[in-house]
């Protein structure tokens, strides 16, 4: 299990599922080799930005988009309803 | 696997004696009557306003193919019409039985008259499983609850696995929820059968979308974000992953049956342009009710913070895919589905010890759930057009 301490479901995803609780610090490592240094927490079953993720770009996972980026997201940073929403709300809502 | 035929041709794979109270004024009398007679199950609706949507399920349960026998347990001066409901009950081929507490004069005299009633309906029954059972005879409904971000790694996709082996089988399975699939519009297209399947899609995805924007939320829960669920687009990629990968093969709405073996969406999200917006599922029981008005004899329920909900007619098989979760309710949960979040098993390995399973309950092995007495129901009212039924 250490030794895939994330999960990239598809190769366009831009984040990855953490399958350990992620300390600040660690490497993980994009579809594409690159080493992402994470920036803070990020929970078993979160998920973490392998790249810059600019406002109001696509968040992709399974391939597919799950919502749009709320604010920048730099690479390494958890991505969570803060800095992520969905594309099917016209109320402000997750 | 062997099976109980009913009167309709369908098969069951429990053989039940239901005890429905009809108003919640008898609710306490149904439980006594029930706890006398070990193994009855106990169900009902609580509103003493009669309810199209609640009279439908209590017909559709009341003839459920696990159910071998029924007995109504009425107040008296409840609205729904019982003796109508026992008619229609009996009309479709079922056994049952009234026992009216002001009539036969209180709750003793009920409990009596319930007791001798359902003893010789227990003898009328089939003893045994008097049938041969193949996939053909099986509706699988599968429900998730209880989601985190391992439900779309492991439990769901292991899940459709199986549903995928049962359809090729020539079985059917039952998936729901279509508040919890939007986001996924473009791969159910492609999966539809043709189009008017999709069209009856995109519908459903339609109206799914108009309430949770009506309502100010969409089917995400508190859990559901802790667990590292961010969006209802997330949410459902995951969900849907326990449909399988095959083609689906129709629609139907609330009450509706497979016409044909294969793989059926239910929609039960009614129309929302009414002043009167409603939840189209309450809670999981709700939607697993939903699938056994549906037809479905066994269910599939997927989740990764634990559930431990099971349902009063029909063996509930649970299948966890937060390792976490698993070890520490192990008592509730069927199968782990965790190994494929170590990376020390395959969806396909797992997907086929759920098969393995679905064969054993199907036929009189007792899931966790029934082992632990879990027999919950949930008929609400479902006001205005909250479920659209067929």
């Amino acid at each position: 299990m250490t030794d895939h301490p994330v999960l990239v479901l598809h190769p366009a995803d831009n984040v990855a599922v953490a399958l350990v609780d992620l300390a600040p610090g660690r490497t993980v490592a994009a579809p594409d080799g690159t080493r992402v240094a994470v920036l803070e927490r990020v929970a078993f079953g979160h998920k973490v930005a392998l790249r810059a993720i600019g406002y109001g770009e696509s968040v992709i996972k399974y391939g597919f988009p799950i919502g749009r980026a709320t604010a920048d997201i730099a690479p390494g940073a958890w991505v969570h309803a803060h800095n992520l929403g969905t594309t099917k709300a016209n109320h402000r809502r997750t | 696997m062997r099976g109980y035929l009913r009167p309709d041709g369908r098969i069951g794979i429990r053989n039940h004696l239901a005890v429905i109270y009809t108003v919640e004024c008898a609710h306490h009398v149904a439980e006594m009557i029930a706890r006398a007679l070990p193994g009855a199950q106990v169900l009902g609706f609580a509103g003493c306003y009669s309810d199209p949507y609640a009279v439908r399920m209590l017909v559709e349960l009341a003839t459920h193919p696990n159910v071998g026998g029924v007995i109504l347990v009425q107040l008296g001066c409840e609205s729904t019409d019982v003796p109508a409901l026992a008619h229609e009950i009996a009309r479709r081929g079922q056994r049952v039985e009234m026992v009216g507490i002001q009539r036969v004069g209180g709750s003793r005299k009920a409990f009596e008259q319930g007791v001798a009633t359902g003893a010789s309906l227990r003898a009328a029954m089939a003893a045994g499983p008097d049938v041969a059972l193949d996939w053909q005879a099986i509706t699988v409904g599968v429900e998730c609850g209880g989601s985190d971000a391992t439900s779309g790694l492991a439990a769901n996709p292991a899940t459709g696995w199986a549903v995928d082996r049962l359809v090729e089988a020539g079985g059917s399975a039952i998936f729901s929820e279509l508040p919890e699939l939007l986001g996924c519009d473009e791969i159910l297209f492609q999966r539809a059968a043709g189009r008017e399947v999709a069209a009856a899609i995109r519908d459903g995805l339609e109206r799914a979308q108009t309430l949770g924007n009506r309502l100010g939320a969409f089917a995400i829960s508190a859990g559901n974000q802790e667990g590292g669920l961010t969006t209802i687009e997330e949410k459902s990629l995951g969900a849907l992953s326990k449909s399988g990968t095959g083609r689906i093969d129709g629609v139907l709405k609330t009450a509706q049956r497979p016409a044909h073996p294969g793989l059926y969406l239910l929609d039960k999200v009614g129309e929302v342009d009414g002043t009167l917006v409603s939840h189209y599922e309450e809670n999981d029981n709700d939607g697993l009710v939903s699938l056994m008005a549906s037809g479905a004899q066994l269910l599939l329920f997927t989740t990764g913070r634990g559930s431990v909900v099971g349902s009063a007619l029909a063996p509930v098989l649970k299948i966890c895919g937060n390792p976490r979760t698993s070890a520490r309710m192990a008592d509730n949960i069927d199968v782990d589905a965790g190994p494929i979040v170590e990376g020390l098993a395959t969806i396909p390995d797992v997907g086929r010890q759920i098969f393995a399973l679905m064969a054993e309950v199907a036929d009189g092995r007792l899931t966790k759930a029934e082992e632990l007495g879990h027999e919950e129901y949930w008929i609400p009212y479902k006001p205005g057009r909250a479920c659209d039924m067929a």
